[in-house]
């Protein structure tokens, strides 16, 4: 609370009784006004022949720093007539000057009252003291009306409201009022308003001006003129981006409406009502929750910014308005690269459901390439940038349905990882993309990919046959880590293969080859076939029960009836179990083919000693971490091997490795077939 | 809600030109009332809400025998001319031809821009900007309403000053690029003497036996014959109280095509009639009368100071509009619809 010193100049209208002429400004104040500004000022808020006085009209004059002004004129009827008899109205122009105002964050109604008393002398600017407003009066009359009005008025197009007309001048005035506390104060540098204007006051209502707005009460809606009515909330309808974000978020905060009020006059920082004016506005307008409830955020000025660049373009796809977007489109592309594609947390999820809502990365129907192709880039960088996640990739492509090759090169050429680029690669079905990624990406890489879920049928295909591809010459090793650690994309193949236990075998046979080359050797073997710990100790107890030809037994019983029953298909059985129970030859075993059980075409490099690969392994620095890593997490091994050589049993080296692969099968089985049992009780 | 006949057609702009005070508001305000007064092939029906409301409102107001405020800013309306359909042809020749189709009505959108008369002065008082934008929609239109009011011509007669600084300044828009035309201006001029209800007004008509009566006429009201309404133009321009009236008369002719220029003589409330005998009363026929009806220390504040005393008769209020109708009318290549 507190009072408001002015210096006021002001003008008067009207005609001299009895004259024939028109009305006229027959006097004002000396100062930075002449009667010719008051005359212009008058055109610009001319609200049509009045139906019924008084009326009082606010507005604005000037624009520059030094040059802010309040408008604030009065028209009220006279007794005296002009020279044909009618009545002749008389009205009062007011300009306060707006640094003057803005510390009491002063009311309309407040300098009505001052100013309405004010008996000008001569040519003097009027000096007025006003009392600042009593904000919860006007909070107490905040309702739907008014939280319309606002939000239209964040259209920068003219607004009525409508079936007021019973309303006593005053009442109507308060509700302008009350209309422009809900915006930032700074706005009112650029508001305009009227207790009455005559609907067909064409001037008022096709106000040329831009980034100003207009609010009147009128009797019927002008043809394109937002109108509210009396005594209902109007939905701003979503096209009108700023509006209707601004309508929502005031439903939203109006549960305090004083200290809304208060915060948003606190805003006097001058604002109009240009694009950028009502980014600002609807920054200040979130900032007032966030102050003191750290759940909501405030949203900057340069987010709704953004936001609405986002709503545009969607419209100007709609209605095919290219150069518009591709303007747009450059605007976004800037303003992602001017906070250098960095982004608030959270900041992205609202661009992300304008992106969706408006589906901006669809592929629309008979936009050129080139713009399409930059449409998916920019609203990428925007919503997923600057690195593209895998999550966002399957959420980009589970919301566009069938994506077009615009989106799909578009994401691929963002900054991603391997999941990203070579799902993307696939996906776009073109062999030099795919080339690409591949190269950039070693064997492990593509393993990890191919063992991600959810599992991806084409891309494991592809994966296996680059694999294949590459071989065992030169990534055995590092294949060979790779799919060790993803249980040799059992589950993968499985995905990829549903049906065919028969298929599972050909695939895995295959990138067997590719890590370890055509013949495994007993570690090798060892190391695929590995015992899950924890069964040790009975399976030691079995064997022991047993006793001798335990591994005979193992063999014929355990592991040959596990495989019979996976209904592989014959004659791959028999290969089996002559590779199991056969005795090893001298040289390398007369080996199927792997590429047999396919139909790709792998070109398969010759099969490598076991030693020149160990050899490889301990010179290769980059492959030792994982040899290690693979040593420990088979310790067990070790161990069983170690409990051998107290049994004090020698032989051959390579026996115990093959019982003990035995041996884990068979606790594999063991556990198998328990689970499965436990299942069917 | 009103249906909204004209939106999508494109309309003809008409502009009210004529000095303040002269009529002009008055005139569209009779409008309605004239319309149903006299049965006439044409009605004019709002093209939007706030058009049509004027329409009612207006006609209602004179009805309680107040006259319009005086026009403090420009307003526009936006009505439709719409005339009687076309007789059904015949079609001959055709033996088992269905119903004779009945061809649609004419119609034609008019926007009517009806300023403060003050801004088609000179006086310096008017800001620039109303100035311009008159201009502005006077060369957008194609049809002009020009008042010319006798009683300000007898006590003021500045009729002159309030045509021809606009005049000027339209033909500088229109004709200065144009060297193809015949050097006249494009639009149609209907000229209205307003105020024939007044006194002087009949009696110069009178003294220069331009009156006759239409013997069909139930109400025996004088009248001046169309063909005669241009000598009482330049009649009433000669006993101007300036001596530069005939100015206007030259000035029309200078600019406006001959055959686009029509004089009509009106008045928007018309002579009064004793309800009772319903007969024109040549002894008592003033329908503009002193407003008593405030209090004694003089009028209250917002009232008039004159009334109307009895029923509004408007006499050629509808002819001039449905004449530029037509003119627009027949100007259209294909005019079924408008
Ligand atoms: N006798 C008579 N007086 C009329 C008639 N029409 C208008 N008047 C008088 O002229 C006055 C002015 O009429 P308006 O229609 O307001 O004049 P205007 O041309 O619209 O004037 P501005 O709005 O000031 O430009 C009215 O108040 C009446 O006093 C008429 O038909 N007959
Ligand atoms: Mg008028």
């Amino acid at each position: 609370m507190g009072t408001a010193h002015l210096t006021v100049h002001w003008a008067l209208e009207g005609k001299q009784p009895g004259s024939s002429d028109e009305y006229g400004i027959l006097a004002c104040s000396r100062g930075p006004f002449s009667p010719a500004h008051f005359m212009d000022i008058r055109a610009r808020y001319s609200t049509g022949t009045p139906e019924n006085l008084p009326q009082v009209t606010i507005g604005w004059v000037g624009g520059g720093r030094q040059d802010r002004w309040l408008l604030l004129s009065i028209r009220q009827s006279s007794a005296e007539t002009d020279g044909t008899g009618r009545a002749i109205a008389e009205t009062r122009y007011f300009c306060v000057p707006y640094e003057q105002v803005t510390e009491h964050h002063l009311s309309y109604e407040a300098l009505h009252a001052a100013l309405e008393a004010c008996e000008p002398v001569r040519d003097e600017p009027l000096a007025v003291s006003v009392e600042a407003p009593n904000i919860e009066d006007i909070a107490a009359r905040v309702g739907l009306e008014a939280i319309s009005a606002a939000a239209l008025l964040l259209t920068d197009e003219p607004v009525c409201v409508v079936g007021g007309e019973a309303l006593p001048w005053l009442e109507r005035l308060r509700f302008l009022d009350t209309v422009f506390s809900l915006l930032p104060y700074g706005m009112r540098t650029r508001l305009s308003a009227s207790t009455w204007t005559s609907s067909t006051a064409g001037r008022w209502w096709t106000s040329k001006a831009r980034n100003e707005c207009r609010l009147s009460f009128t009797k019927h809606a002008p043809e394109g003129v937002h109108s509210v009515r009396w005594g209902a909330l109007t939905e701003v309808s979503s096209s009108r981006h700023d509006a209707h974000r601004y309508q929502n978020l005031l439903v939203d905060r109006c549960g305090q409406p004083t200290a809304l009020i208060e915060w948003l006059a606190a805003g006097t920082e001058p604002m109009s009502f240009s694009p950028d004016g009502r980014a600002r506005a609807l920054a200040r307008l979130s900032e007032f929750t966030a102050r003191d409830d750290a759940a909501t955020r405030a949203i900057s000025a340069d987010q709704f910014t953004m936001e609405r660049l986002l709503n545009e373009c969607a419209d100007f796809l709609k209605s095919r308005q290219d150069g518009k977007l591709a303007e747009h489109l450059d605007r976004l592309g800037n303003m992602v690269s001017r906070q250098g594609g960095r982004f608030f947390t959270g900041e992205q999820r609202r661009y992300q459901e304008v992106i969706a809502e408006r589906q901006l990365l669809w592929t629309w129907q008979d936009v050129d390439d080139d713009l399409l192709f930059q449409l998916h880039a920019v609203i990428l960088k925007v919503g997923y940038g600057p690195k593209l996640s895998a999550r966002n990739m399957d959420e980009i492509l589970d919301g566009v349905g069938s994506p077009g090759r615009s989106l799909l090169l578009a994401m691929l050429r963002m900054p991603s990882d391997a999941v990203v680029r070579l799902t993307l690669a696939c996906r776009l079905d073109d062999k030099a993309e795919l080339r690409r990624a591949f190269d950039q990406h070693s064997a492990g890489d593509l393993v990890n990919v191919a063992a991600r879920e959810p599992y991806d049928g084409r891309l494991i295909q592809e994966i296996v046959d680059e694999l294949a591809r590459r071989g065992s010459a030169e990534e055995g090793l590092d294949i060979a880590g790779a799919l060790r650690e993803h249980n040799y994309l059992s589950d993968a193949i499985k995905a990829l293969h549903p049906a065919s236990i028969e298929n599972r075998t050909r695939v895995l046979r295959r990138l067997l080859v590719a890590a370890y080359g055509q013949n495994l050797e007993p570690m090798e073997f060892a190391e695929i076939v590995g015992l899950p710990p924890g069964g040790e100790p009975l399976l030691a107890a079995a064997i022991l029960s047993h006793g001798a030809g335990a591994g005979e037994t193992l063999l014929q019983t355990v592991v040959l009836s596990y495989l019979g029953n996976a209904g592989l298909d014959p004659t791959t059985f028999m290969k089996v179990k002559s590779a199991l129970l056969e005795p090893k030859l001298g040289g390398p075993a007369p080996s199927d083919d792997p590429e047999a059980y396919e139909d790709g075409s792998g070109n398969l490099n010759a099969p490598e000693g076991a030693v020149s690969r160990i050899l490889r392994k301990l010179r290769n620095p980059m492959s030792r971490g994982r040899s290690v890593r693979v040593s420990s997490r088979h310790g067990h091994l070790e161990e069983a091997a170690g409990l051998r050589r107290q049994d004090g049993s020698g032989g051959k080296d390579w026996l115990p490795y093959v019982l003990l692969a035995i041996l884990g099968v068979a606790v594999v089985l063991f556990f198998v077939l328990g689970y499965e049992l436990l299942k069917s009780l | 809600m009103h249906p909204d006949p004209g939106s999508a057609r494109p309309s003809h702009n008409i502009a009210m030109w004529g000095a303040p005070g002269s009529g002009k508001t008055t005139l569209l305000a009779s409008l309605s009332i004239a319309l149903m007064r006299r049965r006439g092939p044409w009605k004019i029906i709002g093209a939007d809400d706030p058009s049509a409301e004027f329409l009612e409102e207006k006609s209602l107001t004179l009805s309680r025998g107040e006259f319009p405020q005086a026009t403090l800013d420009m307003e526009s309306y936006r009505w439709v001319l719409v005339g009687e359909p076309k007789a059904p042809e015949r079609r001959r020749g055709r033996l088992f031809g269905g119903p004779p189709k009945a061809a649609p009505a004419p119609r034609v959108g008019i926007s009517l821009l009806d300023p403060p008369g003050g801004l088609y002065g000179d006086r310096g008082s008017v800001s620039a900007t109303d100035q311009k934008e008159l201009l502005d929609n006077l060369v957008q239109s194609r049809g002009i309403v020009f008042l010319f009011d006798p009683i300000r011509e007898f006590d003021n007669g500045d009729a002159f000053d309030y045509l021809y600084r606009a005049l000027v300044q339209l033909a500088k828009q229109i004709l200065a690029g144009d060297d193809h035309g015949d050097g006249k201006l494009p639009h149609s001029l209907a000229v209205c003497i307003t105020k024939f209800d007044d006194r002087r007004v009949l009696q110069t008509a009178e003294r220069d036996g331009l009156l006759t009566v239409d013997p069909d006429d139930p109400h025996g009201f004088p009248r001046v014959e169309p063909e005669d309404a241009a000598r009482l133009f330049h009649r009433l321009c000669e006993v101007s109280r300036s001596g530069n009236a005939d100015l206007v008369v030259n000035a029309l002719d200078q600019y406006f095509r001959e055959d686009r220029i029509r004089f009509f003589v009106t008045s928007s409330i018309g002579f009064y009639l004793d309800p009772e005998r319903n007969v024109f009363d040549a002894r008592d026929f003033q329908n503009m009368v002193p407003n008593v009806t405030g209090n004694q220390q003089g009028l209250k504040a917002g009232a008039s100071k004159f009334r109307i005393r009895g029923r509004v008769h408007p006499i050629n209020v509808m002819e001039p509009m449905v004449w530029l109708g037509e003119q627009f009318y027949n100007s259209q290549p294909n005019n079924g619809t408008i």
